[in-house]
């Protein structure tokens, strides 16, 4: 018989026995969900439950299926596209717990006795969002359940000594209760129990005051009332056998260490929790001669790009580009003999790419640690590891038990001599288990005697280990200070009794527990209502410090998400993603995007529209695949108008510019012809500006060959919603109003480009931004005016080098003394913008002059010209002046007989540019 | 199509990563006018290059350089008299 218990930590018994279960905790996690709905699943949505992400989800869900068909049996039933656990001949506990006010006393004790703890205690995963709601949701359905259990059984039994450990159970799953507080205390009075009753009353005001900042409602003040006179008893100090792990000589390994001296390629020591691996690598630090580094990865899924590193090196380069910042960290590790990186089953994506790098470009010597059978549950680490192998740079040590003198050895050094052997024997040689059992005043397992000896711990100690097991990483002393409100002076005798006790020890300015299963078991000890509240005031805390750069933003989406604030979760998801991209951790970009986009969902009004904004900001900027950036339009499209409206024009601006980024990318603004300057590589590293003096180059490329005029409109107005001024903007606008021939709008824009341009000395935009105000006043018909502008175009053309500008700038002003009736050389100008080939200025030039001859009578003159503009601007599809010329010739164009019979009426006009653009209609 | 010649020297010797740096620039914007690069000629001494474009006209070249803010000596349209065709234009 199968039987599978969720009310509590996950267990398996067979027949009786209780079965290992898999070191992967995504697996456990998903024979959890398996069994607690017992229902088919599609793969695709199990993956999406565990495995969300880049890697291949259907290998991984494939590879936790075959570690879990031995525990299920026949009970796991998996099809091509289905999986399901088929509860039918096997006992799961969460499915015999019924409507209480149905069931006898007796079975409503049996239940009662099912929940160990809460549902899938430990087995969390906030990096998964949907399989976290889902767990987050029936633990506190099930909460619920097991509180009106025991309230209907507490009824139900009275003033009974039996009632009594189930109302304390139920203070502990509900301690905001007043209610339940009430009842234990009345309980405990009418029981004859006085000090503990008033213990409970001081306990239940202090907590309430802490923890809530109130006092607890009258109902409590009314059954404190049922105690009488009796006064609360000074709880009695837990005798301790006090020994910091650190204080213990080292034991045995001397194989191992042999193993792993000095050699050039990377050295992985992997084995069990407790095994020893940290303990060997402080020894190895300690015989190393010269300088070395520790830093470790930590369990919980915060989002800290490079966060190993920045522990480790205690600073970080700034660099504008990934390689040089992994080159620059390598820098910084010259002259260091030894790096030691523990916890390697936790690391997280950009602090693997750099491991890697370093191990194959440092000289430092490298040793790593990391859980057996955790490393699958990381595809960075397994990929890292593999990598490694495969370029045959990496020795992997199995760390196995002491030996059984070794064993006593150790047992020696921390038990009694009476209890030693006893230790050795019971631990089997980890050795964190036999010093655990050695400070353990009962026996049991090694997460029981942890428990145990957490238990022990009183007052300030007991609260400070809860806040700091719930930061999930080395704690700072001061913001875990902040978070519980407690005087730095008991915070600092709490720290300093935990540091005697090796609970927790110091890390340099922070502290750490003194193994990371002591963490565990301290924050499984705290009850779920009270873990929200902690991971609050820690994200409250968090939030409030000061932190520019946003190095704790991936803390907070952590502990806000944990705590259930969406809203500040989202706000700092936006926060951490962004910074990621500044360090090039585009995965942990995209990963913290996501989750963040999760959370808007719960949210309305502006704040969602700003936040949800900033987090598609950070997944356009990041390296998502062009498809997936694609399917972001219409959603940004969406909040683009929604902030519009809003009133928010930041926020606006911002999905403008955020939509042209995709749109070029995805160059669907631009067909082959129109291929912008910077297109695809700009925009997957841009800034705003970069971005928007892309879209104007590209509009006034493409009005320069009088291509698709409106697309160029629509990409100056994107420019402009981007808000940032550059010359290239203001040169597009100009052109474009030059374009539709309307000079008193195009002029300013024009001159803006120009003092923008001299301003940056850029002397060809300059150049182009006159040269375009002489042919607006030509096409005016104002030669007075555009020989003013000439005046000032001939000097900055004398300073270019190399060009054409100087014979283009010249054949304006003789064209310009030519309309003012002046004697020039016109034959010469010409015949010089032929040399340089210059076509479209050519065929704008002998166009120009047509027409003007045409309007002083000399068609002959007029139709050479013509001619010549024919078939220059076809060479260069200025369609325009083709079709222009082509009416002049009293042809019909080629393109389209009825745009040149149009063209044939405003050349009458005479105005160049107004013809044109009316040519154009 | 007409074959053009750009003209480009450099007081110091040029590295690649400025070669492609200047080339994904200026590449989108000849790509807009429809002009195509076909070949370049780097001295040993990499201080002096020819590059070979195929375009409409000398200006897409040239505005494509100017635009793109990358310097050049000379741009002219070529000519062109090869082994299989010694006499006739290209």
């Amino acid at each position: 018989m199968l039987e599978i218990r969720l009310l509590g930590e996950l267990e398996v018994v067979r027949d009786g026995q209780a079965v290992p279960l898999p070191a992967s905790k995504k697996s456990r996690a998903l024979l959890a969900y398996l069994a607690a709905t017992a229902r088919p699943h599609l793969r695709e949505r199990l993956c999406e439950l565990l495995w969300e992400g880049p890697d291949d989800p259907r290998a991984a869900l494939r590879w936790s299926l075959t570690k879990l068909r031995p525990l299920a049996g026949s009970h796991l039933v998996t099809a091509r596209d289905r999986v399901e656990f088929c509860a039918e001949g096997a006992s799961i506990d969460i499915r015999r717990v019924g409507i209480p006010a149905n069931e006898t006393t007796e079975l409503l004790e049996e239940h009662a006795a099912l929940f160990r703890g809460q549902f899938l205690d430990g087995l969390d995963l906030p990096g998964c969002f949907r399989y976290q709601q889902w767990c987050l949701g029936e633990r506190e359905r099930i909460r619920q359940t097991h509180i009106t259990i025991l309230t209907e059984l507490i009824q139900r039994l009275g003033r009974n000594e039996a009632a009594l450990p189930l109302a304390r159970r139920r203070v502990t799953i509900d301690p905001f209760n007043d209610q339940a507080h009430a009842a234990l205390i009345r309980l405990l009075a009418s029981l004859g129990q006085s000090h503990e009753a008033m213990g409970q009353y001081e306990s239940c005001r202090s907590l309430f005051e802490r923890e809530l900042g109130s006092r607890p409602a009258a109902v409590v003040e009314e059954a404190r009332r049922t105690i009488g006179r009796a006064v609360a008893a000074t709880p009695n100090p837990a005798s301790f056998t006090q020994i910091s792990t650190t204080d213990i000589s080292f034991v045995g390994r001397s194989r191992e260490l042999a193993a792993i001296e000095p050699s050039n390629i990377v050295v992985l020591v992997a084995g069990e929790p407790g095994i020893g691996k940290s303990r060997l690598l402080e020894e190895l630090r300690a015989r190393t001669e010269g300088p070395t580094l520790y830093g470790r990865a930590f369990a919980a899924e915060m989002i800290r790009p490079y966060g190993l590193w920045i522990d480790l090196l205690g600073s970080f380069p700034n660099e504008t580009d990934r390689t040089r910042l992994f080159e620059a960290v390598v820098e910084m590790l010259s002259g260091v003999a030894l790096i030691a990186i523990d916890d390697l089953q936790w690391i997280d994506e950009s602090s693997a790419a750099l491991l890697h790098f370093v191990a194959r470009t440092s000289t430092s010597r490298i040793v790593l640690a990391a859980r057996n059978g955790e490393l699958e549950d990381n595809p960075k680490a397994l990929r890292l590891v593999r990598d490694l192998a495969r370029d045959k740079r990496l020795r992997r040590i199995e760390l196995g038990p002491l030996t059984a003198e070794e064993t006593i050895v150790l047992a020696r050094a921390v038990a009694t001599p009476d209890d030693a052997l006893r230790v050795a024997s019971e631990s089997g040689g980890n050795p964190l288990f036999t010093i655990e059992l050695a400070r353990a005043q009962h026996p049991g397992s090694l997460l029981e005697v942890i428990g145990e000896r957490i238990t022990q711990l009183e007052g300030a100690a007991r609260d400070v280990v809860s806040w700091a097991a719930a930061v999930g990483r080395q704690f700072d002393a001061e913001i875990v200070g902040r978070a519980t409100g407690m005087p730095a002076g008991e915070m600092l005798a709490a720290l300093e009794r935990l540091e005697r006790c090796g609970i927790i020890r110091a890390a340099g300015d922070r502290y750490d527990f003194a193994h990371d299963l002591v963490r565990e078991v301290a924050y499984q000890m705290v009850s779920g209502p009270r873990r929200a509240l902690v991971h609050r005031h820690i994200a409250r805390v968090l939030d409030e410090t000061h932190d520019t750069d946003g190095a704790l933003a991936g803390e907070i989406v952590h502990h806000a998400s944990l705590a259930g604030d969406h809203a500040l979760a989202a706000r700092a998801a936006v926060a951490a993603g962004n910074r990621c991209l500044r360090m090039f951790a585009y995965t942990e970009a995209v990963s913290v995007a996501r989750r963040g986009l999760q959370l808007v969902e719960s949210l309305s009004g502006n704040f969602r529209v700003e936040t949800e904004m900033g987090l598609l900001s950070v997944l356009v900027m990041s390296r998502t695949p062009v498809r997936q950036k694609v399917e972001l339009t219409t959603r940004l499209a969406e909040l683009t108008e929604a902030a519009r409206s809003a009133g928010l024009p930041k926020t606006a601006a911002l999905g403008a510019h955020l939509l042209a980024c995709v749109y070029e990318e995805s160059n669907r603004y631009f067909d082959a012809a129109a291929a912008t300057i910077h297109s695809a590589e700009l925009s997957r590293t841009a800034d705003a500006s970069t971005v928007a003096l892309s879209m104007a180059n590209a509009a006034r490329c493409l009005l320069f060959l009088q291509r698709d005029v409106a697309r160029a409109e629509s990409l100056l107005g994107q420019a402009s919603a981007i808000g940032i001024e550059n010359a290239e903007l203001d040169l597009g606008i100009g052109f474009l109003h030059a374009h539709r021939g309307r000079m008193a709008e195009a002029l300013p824009h024009l001159e803006r480009a120009l003092e923008l341009a001299v301003r940056d000395e850029d002397h060809w935009r300059e150049w182009i931004a006159l040269w375009r105000m002489v042919i607006a006043a030509l096409e005016e018909g104002d030669a007075a005016l555009a020989l003013e502008f000439c005046e000032r175009l001939r000097p900055v053309a004398t300073k270019m080098k190399g060009g054409s500008e100087l014979v283009r700038s010249d054949v304006l002003e003789v064209i310009a003394h030519w309309m003012s009736g002046h004697s020039v050389d016109l034959k010469g100008a010409l015949a010089r913008l032929r040399e340089i080939d210059s076509k479209s200025d050519l065929a704008w030039a002998l166009t120009f002059i047509a027409q003007i001859e045409m309007g002083r009578g000399l068609v002959e003159a007029a139709q050479q010209h013509a001619e010549e503009a024919v078939v220059a601007a076809e060479a260069v599809g200025r369609d325009s002046e083709a079709a222009i010329a082509r009416c002049i010739l009293g042809l019909r164009t080629k393109a389209s007989p009825d745009l040149s019979e149009r063209a044939r009426n405003f050349v009458k006009e005479s105005n160049h540019g107004h013809s044109r653009s009316r040519a154009e209609l | 199509m007409a074959t053009l010649v750009l003209e480009q020297n450099f007081e110091a010797p040029v590295t690649d990563e400025y070669l492609n740096d200047a080339a994904k620039r200026v590449d989108g914007c000849l790509q807009a006018h429809g002009a195509r690069w076909m070949r370049s000629y780097l001295s040993l001494d990499r201080k002096r290059l020819i590059c070979e474009f195929e375009a409409a006209d000398a200006e897409q070249v040239r505005d494509s350089y100017r635009s793109a803010g990358v310097s050049f000596d000379h741009c002219w349209t070529a000519t062109v008299y090869s082994r299989d065709k010694p006499t006739e234009s290209y």
